[in-house]
């Protein structure tokens, strides 16, 4: 669930990207895990989901490092797109089912909020 | 959870919408209830969730007049807006658990896919917000 203020609009990234609708200081928690509304799903009950969910998962969800299970946020961090430098990144100092998300550097009101893929998503191996 | 392809873009509505990415028959069954991505929440439930979750609940899901209860769908489903001309109904099947949104006329591709949330939620059947009249 994302803790700070933000608005979806058009990315010059791609599609929609979320965008941060305050400032935001460097170590700020941006997101936490929010048990009962983001949706974990195991691998087996993955695998029994038709090919149109499976695509929604992949595009809109993660396959997480941390857990093996498949992730779906039910709010708008799903549109925070990849970029290699990201503003925000896991905080492995904090454990819960997924680890939380803080800003690595100060962020501006209507600045784009990425993140690097590769340090969550299975499917995003170096 | 949708059963047709669409993606969500900004709308001339409201914020963001949900466009038709094919070209969908009159008759088509739009979005049918999936225990799986429609999360469901008694009121109970929902006043004891964290305020930040409440007011995602009150601005995206509908409380369902056939479940009595919130209804959040995980999908791009969230992001249907309300129409007085809609180009989906809610319709009572009789053997599904909750209505499903039907179109009501072919939809082009690239079209805004609506429905009137009067049919749907509860609580906007009597409301008097102002865009549920224009």
């Amino acid at each position: 669930m994302l803790l700070v203020k933000t608005i979806v609009k058009q990315s010059p990234i791609h599609g929609l990207g979320l965008f941060a609708n305050q400032n935001i200081s460097k170590g700020d928690m941006i997101w936490k895990f929010s048990d009962g509304l983001d949706l974990e799903i195991s691998p087996v009950e993955f695998s029994n989901l038709s090919s149109y969910e499976k695509g929604m998962i992949n595009f809109y969800g993660f396959h997480s490092k941390k857990t093996g299970n498949y992730h779906l946020s039910f709010d708008d961090v799903r549109f925070v797109n990849h970029s290699p430098e990201g503003n925000i990144t896991i905080d492995k100092s904090i454990d819960d089912i997924e680890y939380p998300l803080v800003a690595k550097r100060d962020i501006s009101k209507g600045e784009e909020i990425t993140q690097n893929y590769y340090e969550f998503d299975e499917s995003h191996s170096l | 959870m949708l059963l047709v392809k669409t993606s969500v873009k900004p709308s001339k509505i409201h914020g963001l919408g949900l466009f038709a990415d094919e070209k969908i028959p009159k008759g088509t069954v739009v979005w049918e209830f999936d225990p799986k991505f429609d999360l469901v929440f008694s009121e109970k439930e929902v006043g004891k969730m964290s305020e930040i979750e409440q007011n995602l609940i009150h601005k995206f899901a509908y409380f369902s007049k056939r479940l009595r209860k919130y209804v959040y769908c995980a999908d791009g489903t969230r992001f249907m807006n309300h129409s007085n001309t809609p180009n989906t109904d809610s319709v009572n099947f009789s053997n599904k658990q909750e209505n499903c949104d039907v179109a009501n006329k072919d939809i082009e591709a690239g079209e805004e896919i609506t429905v009137n949330y009067r049919d749907i939620d509860a609580y906007d059947e009597k409301s008097k917000e102002p865009y549920l009249n224009g």
